[in-house]
């Protein structure tokens, strides 16, 4: 059964890149996906207007449910709060009844049919880190890679059953079967620091250096992530921060990106030429 | 996170000041159990929370912080705080609570009671900019980037300072002109009840 892609408000407009390389690799790898009309997912709303956050995420999905598809998103602050208001849903039934008294003016209702699933569980659960394996063309040996989790996925991990919020391994496993080598480094639970930007732009930049200096010392070639907030941190706040000198450049990509490459997509199709720093990138010749 | 980097904001060395007594109130505690659906009571303040919080450094009370003056009734000092505005809900501290205490959502909490009252965020331009997030879902479904933070600088009067960040968004695809909306956002409308209508 395909899955409903919910790409999110920041993937395709703002992290291209991210998008051409998640459609390319679940092309490539037999995932079935459709999109549907979704909106935002309402974490943006969730600290100023918790209705409307709950109300937003409702809609999404009752428009998967309606078509009785499962959503499928390689964002994880769309993932994680899909998820917690889902699952706040199930819990409150007074909230079920307002959300779906507006819901019914569109003829959908939530009834909680629709699945929610990250990029990196379904390629972890469903086609597996083996057959990723099997699957790689041009293992991406040497490569050493700091895989960045993201806050929302991982935690409150009642919710959202990502893996283990204290010790996670699902994005190191994923990355090992890309033939890359995954380093241990110490900030790779922390907040990318991107939600904080608006609030506070210097502490913002702060996070951010502490995270490039953690993964550089743990001898890392690259941040890899799963998340467009994390994305946009890395990829598109991180150059202008070097540009002021706040911060030592960190080269970075996300995970389809990387895994496309293993699996010797051309880079074209991978969206490469929009990131930041991908003159490192293994096998630029190849391809 | 590093200290030196981080620019503390309203850690002013600031004498603690006197505990009015009529000012506490006993109910805050329960007030915030009941929105939460977690005990603030509980917490043992063994600053596990704030040890592992990545903005503790620009707090003002820290995690822990805001527990003990919630369970002491500081209804002031916690609204009119900071840190529940630093608080970005990475859940950080709530996974590590040993007394399964879900921090974030006493945050979350709390924002909310800040904004019923109309007690003024400590972070200044939070307002201005989670208004116009919300008015831009209102009209096009999604979040549009690019007006957004063309209204947000008009509102905080900050326009020209990141003019050249713009630009270099557009070059490099980052930032769209045209909105990504979604068919009928007048569908949208209706979901953002009575209690807030942007402007």
């Amino acid at each position: 059964m395909p899955f409903a892609i919910f790409w999110g408000c920041k993937t395709g407009y703002y992290q291209r890149g991210y998008k051409m390389a998640t459609g390319a690799v679940i092309r490539e790898l037999g995932i079935k996906a459709v999109e549907l009309e979704f909106n935002c997912c309402g974490y943006p709303v969730r600290e100023l207007y918790f209705e409307a956050f709950i109300q937003s995420a409702a809609r999404n999905l009752a428009l998967a449910g309606h078509e009785g598809l499962d959503i499928l998103t390689g964002c994880k602050c769309c993932f994680g709060n899909l998820k917690y208001a889902d699952h706040y849903l199930r819990e409150d039934t007074a909230m079920q009844k307002v959300v779906n008294r507006q819901l019914e003016k569109e003829g959908l209702t939530w009834a909680g049919q629709a699945g929610i699933h990250h990029l990196l569980t379904v390629l972890d659960q469903e086609t597996g880190p083996e057959m990723l394996h099997d699957r790689v063309v041009l293992p991406l040996q040497g490569t050493r890679i700091a895989a960045h989790y993201g806050c929302q996925a991982l935690r409150p991990s009642r919710i959202t059953e990502f893996d283990n919020p204290l010790n996670p391994t699902i994005f190191e496993r994923l990355v090992q079967a890309t033939g890359a080598t995954s380093v241990n480094w110490y900030r790779r639970l922390e907040c990318c620091g991107d939600p904080v930007r608006i609030k506070n732009p210097d502490l913002s930049i702060g996070q951010l250096k502490a995270k490039t200096d953690s993964a550089r010392a743990a001898g890392a070639d690259f941040i890899c992530a799963a998340c467009n907030n994390c994305l946009m941190q890395f990829n598109v706040h991180q150059p202008l921060a070097v540009a002021k000198g706040l911060v030592r450049e960190m080269p970075n990509l996300a995970y389809s990106q990387l895994l496309g490459l293993s699996l010797g997509l051309p880079r074209q199709a991978l969206g490469l030429e929009d990131n930041c720093y991908d003159k490192l990138l293994p096998m630029s010749s190849a391809a | 996170m590093n200290k030196a980097l981080a620019k503390p904001i309203n850690q002013t060395d600031k004498p603690a000041s006197p505990v009015h007594v009529d000012e506490l109130d006993p109910d805050l505690t329960f007030e915030v159990a009941e929105k939460s659906g977690t005990k603030s009571r509980d917490c043992l303040s063994c600053l596990t929370c704030s040890s592992g919080c990545p903005f503790y450094a620009a707090m003002d009370y820290g995690p822990h912080g805001i527990m003990r003056r919630v369970n002491y009734g500081l209804r002031r000092e916690v609204l009119q705080s900071n840190t529940i505005w630093l608080c970005v809900g990475c859940h950080t501290c709530s996974a590590c609570c040993p007394m399964r205490i879900d921090i974030a959502a006493v945050m979350d909490a709390l924002r909310n009671i800040a904004l019923k009252e109309g007690v003024r965020p400590a972070e200044p331009n939070v307002l201005a900019f989670h208004r116009e997030v919300l008015n831009s879902i209102q009209r096009y479904g999604r979040t549009h980037k690019l007006e957004i933070m063309l209204r947000y600088k008009l509102q905080s009067g900050t326009w020209l300072k990141d003019v050249g960040v713009g630009l270099k968004m557009m070059a490099k695809h980052k930032l769209d002109l045209m909105p990504s909306k979604i068919e009928h956002p007048e569908q949208l409308a209706g979901l953002f009840g009575p209690v807030w209508r942007g402007k």
